[in-house]
């Protein structure tokens, strides 16, 4: 993926932006992020809000499903953490200073998602649906909801919300069985 | 009119739940009549409370236009007022319809509920049955007593006007309009009777001409005027500032007395004052003030941390000493709001025990048997959703206790036993637990049966030892003696596979003792709520777990080295018996091998008939923790039971006894599939 500059990191909590996406139905809102050195994005009406990797424990739970990391306690609920470099096979480095839990709404859940950093939130019209295979390298195309083109380049959107429901099901039916 | 926009669905459950608790109390009435009415003439006060529950059911269903619900306890209330006016005689035709009746309008109000309206074939039915019963009873004379003024009221009430000025009571016609004056609540008629002293609500209902604009577009204005007629005790003044409304809408209906006589005569007012002041939370906030109670807890422990640093390193300062006074006020009371919002949800157990009267009796009935249902420490406190979750369970050990305990009442007779078994439900708190007992003194399971009809299973090999503990875990199987149906036995284990699966849900045991011929009690051992228990904290491989305190039988102090394998598995010598072993890290997967060197704690647990010793590296200590559900989130997590957040703000996951168990069978089974979770 070919970028101009290298992302800046965005670092504020994102309240601000939010108020945004209301007054403007037509754009589309991501907040992207870095999983190694590739560039996601996510729909930012899923994000709760933000958090530094370092200042939260993370505590496993035996026998959970083999990407949750383990739960943290955010304000007295349990959220699960999973790492997304994990989750898509990415050769996981140790988290870096940047490193940040994006805490996001899926379904009915909350989960916490480990990313390398968070690099801003972007207004973009549409995505494009149909370069996905090779653009989605790495990642399942089943979990792609489409690709964008910002400044830099363009940015891998995720559906969480198949993610988080079909196959993690799977995986825990295995792990059950 | 169009009755449905006006039915808000809140304003609808309202009415289910207070027409629920009348129901209750008509059922328990009438299988106290039951019981008496063959040698004793009833009770006036048992006919006058029936009376008075299909009354006022029928005046709630009327504001709602259920109209089945509304027919069916007009009827019932009929033979009611012809049991109170001893026009007719209690027998078992009446008693079978009038049961019938209530189950009727139990179905119509689950169908209201469920929002499917309220039309049920089955109400309709037993309003049939009933007219055909008072059509077959002569009416007898009907002195008309009716006062001047009351025009266009029921026969109820007519009946009690007459009666009021002999009790101290006039007759007030009430016009309130719901909505504005009154708030939600005061449609409850239960507020609106408080509000009347002594009193009653003897009819209430929309005036309709009152009515039109409201149901149109604005549907949040749904305030109606409903003319109430009710007796009272107390003064218009008083009644206005009781129910808030204006003196000017309350009347004194004409030739029932007049308000000086009968203040003068009457009315002691702590009558009033005593009455309870309740009223209905959803459950759902309860939850919510207790997270939010467990999070300011958490941040208590924060604070008193950061004052104990502050003030170690700042003795001399006085606005230091200022700040660690004021911290420890705060924590006293935050003690006192956690205890609170615990009782908070603390209901008699008594509310589930009585709803089995009328299991027992059907059962008894249906399999002409006789069983009395006696009950021990109803008054103790539960956590109400223990008792909705626990209520299932409960049903299934009663109908066992019905169904496979009780004998008939020629054999009872045989053995010299009284020809009417007696089960008993008893209920009681042993420190940080409840025990719910079902205790029945019929036949006994016969032990040796069971085992030798588990071994012809090859449920359990032939050289085993007969224990309780090993029984129940026989007939608490799954699928023990569901299939084939061998006598004495059989049906034991029709639904004892739920109860323990529930039981282990709960964090629960259970255990049982019978004795041949001799009857048979179950105890189930369940926390005091669900949201807290007391947990042995340890650690193992520098991380901490919470073992459950109820699963805890001793914990004992241990060197690795012995512990012997035997066939690939651990075991140590407790007392001469051999225990099985686990190691705690080895077992969840964060271990690859067991460690076989250096010191460390055997905490012995027993879960649903096994006794297993947990090896662990150090005890932590032991606390009341609060339970956060993980299968919400992370799906099924084997040998995880929850988790729960420590004072300090850690994470420290709850092992579930049943669980390590199963994983330990699952491993002897196969040794390739446990131990895949954590890295």
């Amino acid at each position: 993926m070919a970028r101009k500059r290298a992302p800046k990191v965005l670092d504020e909590d994102l309240s601000s932006v939010r108020e945004a996406r209301v007054s403007d139905a037509d754009t589309l809102q991501l907040v992207t992020l870095l999983l190694a050195k590739d560039e996601f994005g996510f729909h930012i009406g899923k994000v709760q809000e933000i958090i530094r990797y370092s200042a939260m424990k993370i505590t496993a739970i035996p026998n959970a499903p083999r990407f949750v990391e383990g739960v943290i306690n955010l304000r007295g609920r349990l959220v699960p953490v999973v790492d997304l470099r994990k989750r898509f096979g990415f050769t996981a480095e140790a988290l870096g200073k940047t490193a940040r839990i994006i805490i996001v709404h899926v379904g009915a859940r909350t989960i916490g998602l480990v990313v390398d950093a968070v690099v801003e939130v972007v207004r973009v019209s549409s995505l494009e649906v149909e370069r996905l295979p090779d653009l989605a390298a790495g990642v399942g195309t089943e979990f792609v909801e489409g690709v964008c083109r910002v400044e830099r380049g363009m940015v891998v959107v995720l559906d969480l919300e198949m993610m988080f429901s079909q196959e993690e099901t799977d995986a825990m039916g295995s792990l059950a069985g | 009119m169009a009755p449905e926009e006006f039915n808000d669905a809140s304003l609808v459950q309202e009415f289910i739940v207070e027409a629920d608790e009348y129901l209750r109390s008509l059922d328990d009435d009438l299988l106290a009549l039951e019981r008496i009415y063959l040698t004793d003439e009833a009770p006036d006060d048992l006919i006058e409370n029936m009376f008075r529950a299909t009354h006022t059911i029928k005046g709630l269903a009327a504001m709602f236009d259920f109209d089945d619900i509304k027919n069916l306890s007009h009827v019932m209330e009929s033979v009611f007022q012809a049991f109170r006016k001893k026009e007719r005689a209690v027998d078992e035709a009446c008693l079978e319809v009038l049961f019938r009746g209530v189950d009727a309008l139990r179905d119509a109000l689950a169908a209201v509920s469920a929002g499917e309206g309220e039309v049920v074939g089955s109400a309709r039915d037993a309003v049939r049955a009933i007219d055909a019963l008072l059509d077959s009873v002569p009416v007898t004379e009907n002195a008309d007593r009716t006062p001047t003024g009351l025009a266009g009221l029921g026969e109820y009430a007519q009946a009690r006007i007459a009666e009021a000025p002999d009790e101290g009571l006039r007759a007030v016609r009430l016009l309130l309009r719901w909505g504005i004056e009154l708030r939600l609540g005061a449609l409850r008629i239960s507020a609106i009777e408080r509000a009347l002293g002594k009193g009653e609500v003897l009819e209430a209902r929309p005036l309709l001409d009152d009515i039109p604009m409201i149901f149109e577009a604005d549907s949040a204005r749904t305030d109606v005027t409903f003319e109430v007629v009710a007796l009272t005790d107390i003064t218009d003044a008083e009644i206005g500032d009781n129910l808030g409304v204006s003196v000017s809408t309350i009347r004194t209906i004409a030739g029932t007395g007049d308000l000086q006589k009968s203040d003068a005569e009457v009315c002691e007012p702590t009558v009033a004052a005593s009455a309870q002041h309740i009223i209905r939370v959803d459950i759902g906030r309860l939850d919510e003030l207790m997270d939010l109670t467990g999070e300011i807890v958490t941040a208590r422990t924060r604070l008193e941390d950061l004052v104990g640093e502050i003030k170690a390193a700042n003795r001399k300062d006085e606005s230091v000493q200022l700040l660690a006074g004021a911290a420890k006020d705060l924590s006293r009371l935050v003690d006192g709001l956690q205890d609170q919002v615990m009782r908070l949800r603390m209901v008699p157990v008594n509310q589930l025990f009585s709803k089995f009267h009328r299991t027992v009796r059907d059962i008894a009935r249906w399999s002409g048997k006789e069983i009395q249902l006696v009950f021990e420490g109803e008054e103790t406190e539960l956590d109400k959703r223990l008792i909705e979750q626990v209520e299932e369970t409960l049903l299934h050990m009663v109908r066992n206790a019905c169904d496979h305990g009780i004998e008939t009442p020629e054999e009872r007779v045989a053995a010299g036993k009284p020809r009417q078994g007696t089960i008993t439900l008893a209920a009681g708190h042993e420190g940080n637990y409840v025990f719910i007992e079902t205790r029945d003194d019929g036949k006994g399971l016969d032990v040796g049966a069971i085992w030798n009809k588990a071994v012809e299973q090859g449920r359990i090999s032939s050289d085993e030892e007969i224990g309780d503990a090993l029984i129940v875990d026989i007939i608490t199987g799954s699928g023990f003696s569901t299939a084939e149906t061998i006598t004495d036995i059989s049906g034991r284990g029709v639904g004892m596979d739920i109860v323990r699966k529930k039981l282990a849900e709960l964090g629960g045991t259970i255990q049982f003792e019978t004795e041949f011929r001799g009857g048979t009690t179950f105890t189930m051992r369940l926390p005091l709520t669900l949201a807290i228990m007391s947990a042995l904290l340890v650690s193992e491989e520098e991380r901490a777990f919470a073992i459950p305190l109820a699963s805890v039988a001793e914990v004992l102090r241990v060197d690795r080295g012995e512990i012997r394998t035997i066939k690939g598995s651990q075991v140590m010598d407790l007392r001469g018996h051999s225990l099985p072993v686990v190691d705690l890290g080895h077992t969840l997967g964060f271990e690859e091998e067991p460690s076989h060197t250096g010191k460390g704690f055997v905490v012995v647990v027993s879960g649903v008939g096994h006794r297993l010793g947990v090896l662990v590296d150090a005890l932590v200590g032991q606390q009341q923790v609060v339970v956060k559900n993980l299968e919400e989130t992370l799906g099924r997590t084997p040998g995880i039971g929850g988790a729960t957040i420590l004072g300090d703000g850690s994470v420290v996951p709850i092992i579930d006894v049943d669980g390590v168990v199963d994983l330990i069978a699952g491993r002897s089974k196969n040794e390739t599939v446990v131990g895949g979770g954590v890295r």
